[in-house]
């Protein structure tokens, strides 16, 4: 069943249709939320307190169709205010820790490390973008900015990525050469 | 990387995902097998707090009668019921997010009731309430020691008051029967009561009445409550009575039309508190609506003003495909004051997230005019 049309029952107060459709978006929100977190602690605590706050207004919903946006609105924010909560050295005092990769693999990688260095509302934006391929309209409501100034974000992410992963490659090839 | 290049490798990017954790795993496992438990609530708007949706679901049906013209605001009898009321303050007075409740508030045109139950070191205490015959609304207050300024302490962490709330239902009950649909006119909401009053909420409940002069004077609504982290339930007999007598109910022969549609304002029942409006928009190129039709239908709300020019907070409303039309009936929050007339403006919702509604957005023609009878 698309995710629209589940949408619907759980909007009607569907119980299983609303863990059908959390459970198609678990492994993005989870991405989304390590990414703002990086603590598995903090992400479970933001996961589990925006599923339980979706569950309980998701009758609320008037267009089904932004489930996926609506969702990530909430999970944003919760990421937010846990951050608010916790002191700051704390949030970021954990590195993440990044899986092994492949050879083949190196240049997503690359790119994948340099979104996680990007600033938080221009990594969001492009998670959101060009991971979870919402369109801009949607990165906008989901971040409860204009069209405009999701754009803007978006550029500004691409031409920062543009500029860390030349540097990034040069320094490999200086490395290389010597 | 060229620049032509670094979008499409961002979108592949996307496809690999962290792997999940195990502590995260078991935590949305234990997320999920929780929520067969808890009741979502009922469709409708979030209130006093977040996001507010305009316009209302388009699900039930909501047949009216036809209503006449009763009396208006400022009637004797109407008075007398102020005069009968304690004139201290209410928390209504202070809420931002309902101008109606909050006129109430201000007004005195609310019962104060002071029902509390208690387990073990948790009180709950409704104090004070309002009924119009169209919704009540009441006040709950909190006292917990896991509750300061309106954070409470489930034992697993904190949240907000609202949040606290697993479970709520509201019966009524009118001369020894069940007021079997109460529950079905647009469900309970609750949100907070503001800043100054962290530990308080404010609960309403839309009634199924389509006049409210037909709704009883009085009646008795149970209501229980659990809260987050306690297995208990807590119970109350809450008596409602009508904090206002009087309430203007007109059919108005107010109709517009453009190229594609006709728009009628069929009728208009304006309490102290509420005001309820039945619409009609019809699509002129069709007798019956395919789907694509129906959902350009649906995406039509209204917004309300008032001879100030404020307009009128949407609370909600249900609608039904008649046809090649939608009929519809909302309800929104009196501004205060007495309005002359009210200026009702269909308009194509864009944006389900936004609550302004900007110039473009409205019907070109469509625009009509309620004139309301004046006070006595």
């Amino acid at each position: 069943m698309s995710m629209t049309k589940l949408a619907a029952k759980a909007v009607n107060g569907e119980a299983d249709a609303f863990l059908d459709l959390v459970k198609q978006l678990e492994n993005s929100l989870y991405a989304m939320a390590k990414s703002i977190l990086r603590k598995d602690e903090d992400v479970a605590d933001a996961l589990q307190e925006t599923i339980m706050k979706a569950y309980k207004s998701v009758t609320s919903l008037r267009e089904p169709k932004f489930f996926k946006t609506w969702m990530f609105r909430i999970l944003i924010n919760e990421c937010h205010n846990l951050i608010a909560q916790r002191a700051r050295a704390d949030v970021v005092a954990d590195v993440p820790t990044t899986d092994v990769a492949q050879a083949d693999d190196y240049a997503k990688v690359d790119l994948r490390e340099a979104v996680d260095r990007l600033e938080d509302p221009q990594r969001i934006a492009v998670i959101l973008h060009y991971y979870e391929d919402l369109p801009i309209r949607q990165v906008a409501l989901a971040l409860d900015i204009s069209e405009s100034a999701a754009k803007m974000r978006l550029l500004r992410a691409r031409d920062t990525l543009q500029r860390s992963l030349s540097t990034f490659r040069e320094g490999k090839m200086n490395l290389g050469s010597i | 990387m060229a620049a032509s290049n670094i979008e499409q490798e961002l979108k592949k990017a996307g496809n690999d995902q962290p792997a999940m954790s195990p502590l995260v795993r078991a935590r949305l496992d234990e997320t999920y097998a929780n929520i067969g438990g808890i009741q979502p609530k009922r469709k409708g708007r979030t209130r006093w707090t977040g996001l507010r949706l305009i316009a209302a679901s388009t699900a039930a049906a909501g047949v009216l009668g036809i209503g006449v013209l009763a009396t208006a605001f400022a009637s004797p009898a109407m008075a007398d019921s102020i005069r009968s009321l304690p004139v201290i303050g209410s928390i209504f007075s202070t809420l931002q997010g309902d101008s109606g409740l909050r006129a109430a508030g201000e007004q005195g045109l609310f019962a104060t009731v002071n029902r509390e139950v208690s387990h073990e070191d948790v009180k709950l205490k409704v104090t004070d309430t309002i009924y119009d015959g169209t919704r009540v609304a009441f006040l709950l207050t909190v006292e917990a020691p896991n509750l300061k300024d309106g954070v409470y302490d489930n034992g697993r962490k904190t949240v907000k008051l609202g949040s606290a709330i697993d479970q709520v239902v509201l019966k009524g009950e009118n001369d020894g029967g069940a007021i079997s649909s109460l529950s079905g006119a647009g469900g309970l909401f609750y949100g907070g009561a503001g800043k100054e009053h962290p530990n308080t909420l404010v609960f309403e409940q839309v009634l199924p009445y389509a006049n409210p002069n037909d709704a009883p004077d009085v009646f008795e609504a149970s209501v229980t409550i659990k809260l987050d982290g306690i297995d208990h339930e807590f119970a109350f007999d809450i008596p409602f009575r009508k904090t206002m007598q009087a309430s203007i109910e007109i059919t108005p022969d107010a109709k517009s039309e453009n190229g594609d549609y006709r728009f009628q304002v069929a009728n208009v029942g304006v309490t102290p508190v509420t005001t309820r409006i039945l619409t009609e928009l019809e699509y002129k190129h069709a007798f019956v609506l395919t789907n694509k039709e129906e959902r350009r239908l649906t995406r039509v709300g209204i917004a309300v003003f008032d001879d100030q020019g404020r307009r009128l907070t949407a609370l909600n409303g249900e609608g039904i495909v008649e046809g090649n039309k939608i009929v519809y009936d909302r309800r929104f929050a009196t501004t205060p004051g007495m309005s002359d007339y009210l200026t009702v403006k269909p308009f194509k919702i864009e944006d389900d997230f936004a609550e302004e509604v900007k110039e473009s957005q409205y019907l070109k023609g469509l625009e009509v005019k309620i004139e309301l009878p004046s006070a006595d």
